[in-house]
Parts: structure tokens; C-alpha cells; sequence
């Protein structure tokens, strides 16, 4: 928010595996009894609002089910297949502004209820099957592509071999694609990322085939869809990495991230992945990956800008991610002449671990603009994690 | 592939190769080549899959009806002593529609009593398509539709756009 008054905090009970899918739930998920969203006033701490999810699975970890761009926060519930689009009030509200899943419109359930038939005594008799439906995005990604295909050929009979091939033949694999993963372009545009059930909980994901969409949840329009293989998407990622980035109007500093669109260090390396890269479809996988982006994921301290520096990618970079720590201090060489180190950041032995043989896991936490930078290091077995505050002397 | 639903309530597995088929088997692919060859308009259909007996049909909407601008999915089902036994068809889009029932089910005469074997998937689209033009009011499963279509014609087309809006886009 403008004035950073509030901080959004996520707590979760521990996960059930092998859960039942009961109530729409889909079958593959694990659950988590309870997982809460708290609205803290950063001034004292006082907890303004709390938004809980009950028996739902909502990945947490790296913010990979959560987005937050401006005041609006997008939640993924991978268990109940909706995207719940929260807004953060200037008075300390988390409100709820739709939710994206069965239904597309915030008041379409509303709108079929008010509207609901009244049938003979014969239907009456049958179970509830409301659930028969295709749900709401299904329906607009299913019709989308099925508009691609109608209006690629002309030609009647054509056309309905093609529909025949591309479209029914894999219709029900359509079905089956759950959301995993979403990230804002804009206000009013998700990036929605869809999978298999058992990519959408696995660590590998990269391994499942999967789709991208575009999604105007004001007009409730699918506008594009690639598959994760898709040169146009490539080409777009790495020419306008930057618009994959959506920043919030108040962070000014998030703008100077280095991406391979901005700076030339960074598309140098890109390039250089590419050339190593065994076929091109391949790269273009990996490469597209890490879309959507993960919120919060890049860090925008200057140290990690690479017209300035350079440093080992392998041991750390913009990315908050854990990396399994060496002993050996990362160095941190200057960009111009002479290219001389300039400072190295030393997680190794005096962190605390006397043993050195253990492996250790860091990751590290910049702060945005000023020089310090926390480091979290863990060992594999279940020690209290050590944090170090690193200052540049 | 898919295969979860099988053919006449058996397990899907059941049925075997493409080679031996059934004469319900033979007679489903006679009236796909027929299809493919000569589509009604705003209409196609095709197995998913690799089953025969489990289709899906798109409709698109109709121009000048409330239905414009919608696609309609529809799942077909054919049973295994087809076409001895009417296909089931089942929307699987949110439609207002005085001949489907709130699960989607289709109810027309000549996928109940009025069936014939000598019907076709081709027939039975186009038939489909003409309940978008023209709903059966005389024989509505949802009664309320049917009495909105024939006390206020406008109303009923009115609701029936806002449906299409809504849940068929």
C-alpha cells in the first residue's frame, strides 16, 4: 500500500496427505486444515483482519499460491480449483472482490440461484448434480481454443478434421488441467498457469506438460493460450520480460531489476543457456518455467544489478530461493574497470555450524535499497536456523 | 487416453481393439465418416479420445436467437446395443432452455420414445440445433421456461441472453 502501513502474514496448519476429495474438492490434493491470512498494522502489530480457508490446500511456500500487486492479492486454492481475488482497504479491510473458478462473474452463483428452474417431480428425485457443468474458466479456455480452431480453416469439411484431431481428441485431457499457479500482467489480467493433478503439486513441474493463459477477469475473456513448449511465448518472455514482472505502482525501486529485456549482462547469459541448450523446444520449457512469476520472488537490491556486478548465479542471485551453501565467501566483482572484487559475503563456518561437513542450505534476504542483507542458513536435520545480518564495511 | 466412461455402464477396458469392432462400433464410424463429410452448420461433434462410444459436440449459438455468441459443449454418449438405444446428450455449458433440465440433460422425443434406429449423430445434431431456433414448449422438462417462453416471449429471450453471457461465452 502507499504509505507500506500493512504487512500480509499466511499461518497453516500442517498438511493431510491422501486426503478424501469430498465437496468439489478434486482428487491428488493434499489439504491443510486451516490456513489464515492476517492484515497487521506494521506501526504495533495489531491484527486489522484475518481471511481463513478451511480444509483447502494453498501453496505457501515461495508465495507460489498468492499475488500481490497493489492493494489487490490473488489466492489459488489448488484444492477447490479457485482463484480468489482479495482487496486490502486503505481502512484495514481484506475484502473479498471475486472469485474466479466455477463462476466468473462475482455474481453469477447469485444470479443462477435467483434464477433457479423449477422442474417436474421426476427430476427432483435425483441428487444434486450441479457439479456436471463445465466450470466457468473451463468454459472460456475450452471455447477459446475451440474459436482458434473454427476460425483458422475455412473450409467446412477441413476444418471439422482438424476440430476432430486437436480438439476432441483431447478434450477430456482439456478437462482434467487444473489451475497451479497465477500471477497478475495488470489490474485487470491474470497469467494462469494450467497442469496435470500431478504436476500441480510436485516439485518438478517442469516435467508436465502444461498451458498458459491470459485472463481479463473484468470481461471474463480468455485472450491468449500457449502451450508451455510455444516460441511466440518465448519470444515475448524474452523480449518484454519486464511486462511478466507486474510491479505495483508504489514500489518504485521493483522497476530496476535486471532481466534479460533491460540489461544486456542478462541476455547475454540467456543467450548463452540457449546456445548450450540442447533443442530449442527444450529451452523454451525451462525457460518458461518460472512463469507465472512467483510474488516477491526477485529481489530489486542494487547488489544484484548486473551493470554493476557480477557474481556466481549459482550461489546466489535476485532469486529468493534456497541454495545449498559452500564454504567459501561469495564474491561480488565489479562490472568496470578494474574488474576487481569489491565485496564477498562470508556465510561459511563462523555462521554458527561447527561441523563442516554438514550440508547447509542458505538463502539470502536484501533489503531493497539500503547495503545489508540477512543470510538464513539450515542444516538438514531440524536445528534452529541461523540468521546473520551482513553489512558492508 | 481417456477412457473413463464406459461403453453402456461397462468398464471402459472391456472394449477392445478398433479391429474387432461390434456392429454398433461399425455403425458409430459409418456416421462419423458421414459427418465429417457433410457437418451441419454451427456443428461438430467427435469421439474423445480413442473411445467411439463417448463423444463431444460444439454448437455454436445461432444468429438471431438469445443464444448468439455462446458455444454450446455437449457430451454424447452412445450406448452399446447403438442404434438400437438412443445416444444420451448432456450440455455440458449452462444453457436456459425449456427442453434441458438443471443437469444438463437433453429432453427431446426423439432421444426418448420417438427414437428410431434409423436416425443418425447427423440427425440428432441438427435437431439439437433446431431446439436453439425452436424450443418444444408443448413437451418442456423445465415447465417454468416453457410457460416464460410462451406468456413473455421477450422476457424468456432476455433471461436466456443473460445465460448465454453469463455461462456460455
Amino acid at each position: 500500500m502507499e504509505n507500506n502501513q500493512f504487512g500480509l502474514f499466511a499461518t497453516a496448519t500442517a498438511q493431510i496427505h491422501d486426503a478424501p476429495a469430498n465437496g468439489g474438492a478434486i482428487q491428488g490434493v493434499p489439504f491443510i486444515e486451516k490456513i489464515t491470512f492476517h492484515l497487521v498494522r506494521l506501526e504495533d502489530g495489531v491484527i486489522l483482519d484475518e481471511k481463513v480457508f478451511h480444509n483447502d490446500f494453498i501453496n505457501l511456500t515461495n508465495n507460489m499460491g498468492v499475488f500481490l500487486y497493489d492493494d489487490l492479492l490473488a489466492i489459488v486454492s489448488l484444492r477447490y480449483q479457485t482463484i480468489h481475488i482479495l482487496q486490502i482497504r486503505e481502512s484495514g479491510n481484506l475484502v473479498d472482490v471475486r472469485a474466479i473458478g466455477s463462476f466468473c462473474h462475482e455474481d453469477d452463483e447469485l444470479f443462477l440461484n435467483s434464477n433457479s428452474q423449477v422442474e417436474n417431480s421426476l427430476q427432483q428425485n435425483l441428487p444434486n448434480q450441479g457439479n456436471f457443468f463445465l466450470s466457468g474458466i473451463k468454459q472460456r479456455l475450452l471455447s477459446f481454443i475451440f474459436r482458434g480452431i473454427w476460425n483458422e480453416e475455412t473450409d467446412q469439411i477441413v476444418r471439422i478434421q482438424c476440430l476432430k484431431k486437436k480438439f476432441y481428441f483431447h478434450f477430456q485431457d482439456y478437462v482434467d488441467l487444473i489451475i497451479w499457479k497465477v500471477q497478475f500482467l495488470d489490474r485487470h489480467h491474470l497469467l494462469i498457469k494450467f497442469g496435470s493433478v500431478d504436476g500441480g503439486v510436485s516439485r518438478n513441474a517442469d516435467q508436465h506438460p502444461a498451458f498458459f493463459a491470459v485472463y481479463n477477469m473484468e470481461t471474463t475473456e480468455v485472450v491468449a493460450y500457449y502451450q508451455n513448449s510455444a516460441d511466440e511465448l518465448y519470444f515475448l518472455f524474452e523480449q518484454f520480460c519486464d511486462h511478466f514482472h507486474a510491479t505495483s505502482r508504489n514500489s518504485m525501486y521493483m522497476n530496476f531489476i535486471s532481466s534479460h529485456s533491460n540489461n544486456i549482462h542478462a541476455l547475454e547469459q540467456l543467450r548463452s543457456i540457449k546456445n548450450k541448450a540442447g533443442s530449442f523446444s527444450q529451452f523454451v520449457k525451462k525457460i518458461l518455467a518460472s512463469l507465472p512469476f512467483s510474488c516477491q520472488s526477485q529481489s530489486p537490491s542494487p547488489y544484484f544489478d548486473h551493470s554493476l556486478f557480477r557474481y556466481d548465479e549459482k550461489l546466489i542471485s535476485a532469486t529468493d530461493r534456497h541454495r545449498q551453501s559452500t564454504d567459501h565467501p561469495i564474491k561480488f566483482i565489479s562490472r568496470r574497470q578494474p574488474r576487481t572484487s569489491k565485496f564477498k559475503i562470508k556465510p561459511g563456518p563462523e555462521a554458527g555450524s561447527m561441523d563442516g561437513r554438514t550440508k547447509r542450505i542458505s538463502s539470502f534476504l536484501f533489503h531493497p535499497f539500503l547495503p545489508l542483507a540477512l543470510s538464513i542458513q539450515q542444516t538438514l536435520f531440524l536445528q534452529p536456523a541461523v540468521v546473520n545480518i551482513h553489512f558492508r564495511r | 487416453m481417456n477412457s473413463s466412461i464406459g461403453v453402456g455402464g461397462m468398464p471402459a477396458a472391456s472394449w477392445v481393439s478398433t479391429t474387432s469392432l461390434s456392429a454398433s462400433g461399425k455403425r458409430i464410424q459409418r456416421e462419423m465418416v458421414e459427418l465429417n463429410s457433410d457437418p451441419p452448420p454451427d456443428c461438430s461433434a467427435g469421439p474423445k479420445g480413442d473411445n467411439l462410444y463417448s463423444w463431444v459436440s460444439t454448437i455454436i449459438g445461432p444468429s438471431g436467437t438469445p443464444y448468439e455468441g455462446g458455444i454450446f459443449f455437449l457430451d454424447i454418449i452412445f450406448p452399446s446395443d447403438y442404434p438400437f438405444k438412443p445416444p444420451k446428450v448432456i450440455f455440458k455449458t449452462r444453457i436456459y432452455h425449456c427442453n434441458v433440465d438443471s443437469a444438463g440433460n437433453v429432453w427431446l422425443d426423439i432421444l426418448k420414445d420417438s427414437w428410431s434406429p434409423a436416425l443418425t449423430i447427423t440427425k440428432v445434431l441438427l435437431a439439437i440445433r433446431s431446439m436453439f431456433t425452436n424450443p418444444h414448449t408443448y413437451s418442456p422438462i423445465a415447465l417454468d421456461i416453457a410457460h416464460m417462453y410462451l406468456a413473455d416471449r421477450a422476457k424468456h429471450d432476455e433471461l436466456a441472453a443473460e445465460w448465454t453471457l453469463r455461462f456460455a461465452k
